[in-house]
């Protein structure tokens, strides 16, 4: 499987973009973008392989601008050039044919001619002989489900002006989570470039450490206000969702963002939070499907003030806007919040008597104007009294709204961030990840 | 097609106890306008293969672009040797039987090809959807969005299975925002799906929606808040689709139960020993698994194993009888299951899904069922949801509201949500409307799996009341 998609890295890619360039006529100009993957998955339930699978896949995305008009079409690349190049030219004329038939593009996202870049980041994947015993023989006195993922991606923007960018990571994970005879969990992550034997066995014997935990009973909290830590991996959660109708430029002057109160000035959120886009851990190309490339670091609220949202050519254009190279979503890419002061140590001590959560399951906008969001508590989570875990909870809904847990009820930042790797793989597999401190609020609402 | 790739399947040198190859070939079109404009333009032209091999008891895949012959046998081989690398650690030991062998076809009801209309057709279509929603200065945002998918299906296995199934299907969506100082009220059509031809995407009713959903969004500027408290609740099939969809679908999922979503979807609050048992609703709970429904969103002739589906009751008068899960889960489960094991397309192998799940239609009808509340609420349109990883908790909110006093709908409602446990909640299920309350919806858009993959479902209910329901407004 290898040599089919390896094939198609950079000068392959680069061969066949410059000859469909060529066809182009005088009035028509055109954006690539490519997304390739070869992944090994497999999925394990009870300690056992549920099923396994390698996927070999790469996508060709052709934007051809003609006439004010615009299209785009996007097809399987089968790794053998002669053939993808005649593919590549017979959507070419379907994209001309659509062209003809559409109305005008009020908001047209040019190619513009500029730098080129190529970023390769090498990894050791585990050898997949071994890989069932490596991962599951340490496991063998524990009931574990998770998903192993591993493999080569690959993604490439090029234009009819010139720009050729490209980026390739081989990594892999292991996101699993670890259960009790009474169904409590605990949930890890073993994530990287260079994968280590013993490095997978500290983080599968932490887990289940942590899992002894939950051998208390478990408590039954009351719905009403509490006191929280939200770990680093429920703070992620939180995150997520603003690329959901909640950091977009476009969604916020469409009227269709949480975020329309704090734009405005009539909200604001703790001067303890400060947001960023940050590029500069290389986990996810800065160049966008428009071929546009993001500073390093694009600061987002500041400070608990929005500083910009994320911002797209197109939106730019349309609400006369800067731009600051946001994807066509206009969704989080590498997100970063700013540690505080909290330290680790204390933060039992810290919390006192409240709720220690570590996961949170399912969020969504319960009341989109107000930025308001519920969902539920997941895995490890903890009722804590004067600094110490007294018992595991039953899973409690919320439903709080950012202008309070993320303003005046904000009372701290842990010092470190975590990184929380991505490991959506919807059609395919999603790079990078969400870095995050924990974070400590008072009076969260907690509702069933 | 079916032919063809049987051919090729006859032609791969392997040592499996059986072999499969699954052909996807799907065309997905995407048209947006937004403020009488257009928004964007995009078509994906998908076309793969996974290959299914059964060795030493354990089924692996492998998936490949690569159409040629030479990539075929790559991808047997390399699930071949996958399949060795794991059969020691496999959580069940299958054989050959698990795969049934089946031959046969299945075609939507289609009229018009989906090719009938070009890109700007249907673009115009949609732009002047967008023109209609606009009936004041206070509509300040605008948008219409059509999905057109065709597939072609093609399973061949080394037993002897050779089946073609074509789907074709459309989805729509229409979605306006009016504003009035800080008041900003959204109001859609719901994503109505269907298979079909070209002629679901039809004008007259666009447009008609259109205007609709403009005309209730300016109402819901100046509509009360939603009250809080326990209330009579009718809900119309736009949001019983989704309550239906999260706390019955999901939780009847075999492998949910067996504990293999765990670590991404999430567990059930089913236990295998429920089936035949559990009173999971009133008596008026009726539940079918029926993939035989024509032009609902999910239905097909066999599932990706080459089980063929058939009408089954997954609850009657309100027990749980059958699950969710095709051959794998039910041999892993000793539970009776549906034919619902599918994959979102050829590079993922296939897990238990829904299909089409829905509730049979009782005997009252809508104004009966109105008349009989002394004082409730009337919900349409699902805006959000959410429920724990175990499918117990929920909460849902809608679009739009009326109140209900005394046996008639009166005052509109804004920001209506409501709140409760799966099995309390159906448990009150007191009415179930006719068959002229009785509405196909759907999804294209179901997430599960690990890896993650997200599929077609199609959800038929009536409208129901349900009595002394948790009901909230949004605002702070």
């Amino acid at each position: 499987m290898k040599n089919d998609k390896r094939q198609y890295q950079k000068q392959d890619l680069k061969a066949l973009s410059t000859l469909l360039f060529q066809e182009l006529k005088a009035d028509e100009q055109m954006t690539l973008s490519y997304s390739g993957e070869e992944t090994l998955f497999v999925r394990v339930s009870q300690a056992k392989v549920k099923q396994v699978s390698e996927v070999s896949q790469g996508y060709l995305t052709m934007s051809l601008i003609s006439h004010h008009r615009r299209t785009e079409i996007a097809f399987s690349l089968k790794g053998e050039r002669e053939e993808d190049l005649k593919y590549a030219l017979h959507m070419l004329q379907k994209c001309r044919q659509n062209c003809e038939t559409l109305p005008e593009d009020p908001y047209l996202v040019l190619p513009e001619a500029g730098a080129s870049s190529e970023e390769d980041f090498k990894g050791k994947l585990p050898d997949v002989e071994k890989l069932a015993e490596t991962l599951l023989k340490p496991a063998h006195s524990v009931d574990l489900a998770g998903l192993f993922a591993s493999g080569l991606l690959m993604r490439a923007s090029m234009n009819s002006k010139g720009q050729f960018h490209w980026f390739s990571t081989e990594n892999f994970y292991f996101d699993y989570s670890l259960y009790t005879s009474a169904q409590k969990a605990i949930k890890a992550i073993y994530a990287g470039n260079v994968w280590k034997d013993e490095a997978y066995l500290a983080n599968l014997n932490q887990a289940k450490n942590q899992l002894a935990l939950f051998e208390r009973t478990s408590r039954k909290i009351l719905p009403g206000k509490y006191r929280v830590y939200f770990a680093p991996a429920a703070v992620a959660e939180f995150v997520k969702i603003l690329s959901w109708s909640g950091i977009s430029g476009g969604a916020i002057m469409q009227d269709r963002s949480a975020f329309k109160k704090l734009y405005e000035g009539q909200a604001h959120l703790s001067p303890l939070l400060s947001v960023d886009e940050d590029f500069t851990q290389g986990l996810v190309p800065r160049f966008n499907e428009f071929g546009d490339v993001s500073a390093l670091r694009i600061p987002l609220i500041t400070n608990g003030k929005l500083t910009s949202p994320l911002i797209n050519r197109r939106t730019a254009q349309e609400y006369g806007l800067q731009s600051n190279a946001a994807n066509g979503g206009e969704s989080l890419r590498s997100p970063l919040i700013h540690p505080g002061s909290l330290q680790e140590d204390h933060i039992l001590q810290n919390l006192g008597t409240g709720l220690y959560v570590s996961n949170l399951h399912y969020l969504n906008w319960s009341d989109l104007q107000q930025g308001r969001i519920t969902g539920m508590t997941r895995y490890g989570c903890f009722w804590v009294e004067k600094g110490e875990i007294v018992s595991p909870i039953d899973d409690m809904r919320f439903d709080e709204t950012i202008y309070h847990f993320w303003g005046e009820a904000l009372e701290a930042l842990s010092e470190r961030t975590e990184l929380i790797p991505d490991v959506c793989s919807y059609g395919e597999r999603t790079l990078g990840g969400v870095s995050v401190p924990g974070m400590m609020v008072n009076d969260f609402s907690f509702t069933l | 097609m079916a032919k063809n790739l049987a051919q090729r399947l006859n032609n791969l040198h392997h040592k499996a106890d059986w072999l499969g190859i699954r052909e996807v070939k799907e065309t997905t079109q995407t048209s947006i306008a937004r403020n009488g404009k257009f928004e964007n333009n995009s078509t994906t032209f998908d076309h793969g293969l996974m290959i299914e091999v059964l060795v030493d008891g354990q089924f692996a895949y492998c998936a490949t672009d690569n159409m040629s012959d030479q990539a075929l046998q790559v991808a047997c081989d390399r699930a071949t040797q996958l399949a060795k690398h794991m059969a020691s650690w496999k959580v069940f030991p299958f054989n050959a039987h698990h795969r049934p062998t089946a031959s046969g076809r299945y075609h939507s009801p289609v009229q018009h090809s989906l090719d009938k209309a070009s890109a700007g057709e249907i673009m115009e279509m949609l732009v002047d959807a967008t023109q209609k929603m606009k009936v004041s200065d206070k509509i300040v945002n605008r948008m219409a969005q059509a999905l057109l998918i065709d597939q072609n299906i093609t399973l061949v296995s080394s037993a002897g299975s050779e089946i073609h199934q074509h789907i074709s299907s459309v989805a729509s969506y229409l979605s306006t925002t009016a504003q009035e100082g800080t008041e900003i009220q959204t109001r859609t059509t719901g994503l109505s799906c269907h298979q079909g031809g070209i002629e679901l995407l039809n004008r007259e009713r666009l447009e008609r929606e259109a205007e609709r959903i403009g005309k209730e969004a300016l109402e819901l500027l100046n509509a009360e808040p939603c009250p809080t408290g326990a209330y009579d609740l009718v809900l119309a099939p736009d949001q019983l689709y989704m309550q239906l969809h999260e706390s019955i679908g999901h939780p009847l999922e075999l492998d949910r139960i067996l504990g293999d979503e765990r670590n991404y979807a999430g567990w059930s609050f089913v236990q295998l020993s429920d089936f035949g048992q559990l009173q999971y609703g009133s008596s008026l709970l009726n539940v079918v698994f029926d993939p035989t429904v024509g032009g609902e969103y999910a239905s097909y002739g066999f599932d990706d194993t080459g089980l063929a589906a058939t009408h089954q009751y997954l609850i009657k008068d309100g027990v749980l009888l059958r699950g969710i899960g095709g051959i794998d889960s039910q041999k892993r489960s000793g539970v009776p299951g549906v034919a619902s094991t599918r994959a979102s397309s050829w590079n993922r192998p296939p897990i238990d899904r829904m299909a089409n799940i829905n509730i049979e239609p009782g005997d009252t009808s809508f104004d009966k069922m109105i008349a009989g509340i002394e004082r409730g609420i009337y919900m349409t349109t699902n805006s959000s949801w959410s429920i724990d990883d175990y499918r117990r908790k929920f909460q849902f909110g809608c679009e739009y509201a009326k109140l209900i006093e005394k046996g008639k709908l009166t005052k509109t409602l804004r920001n209506p949500n409501y709140r409760g446990v799966t099995s309390t909640f159906w448990k009150n299920l007191k009415m179930v409307g006719d068959s002229s309350t009785f509405e196909i919806w759907g999804s294209p858009y179901c997430g599960k799996g690990e890896p993650n993959q997200a599929i077609r479902v199609g959800h038929a209910v009536p409208v129901c009341l349900f009595e002394n329901i948790d009901v909230f407004g949004g605002a702070l």
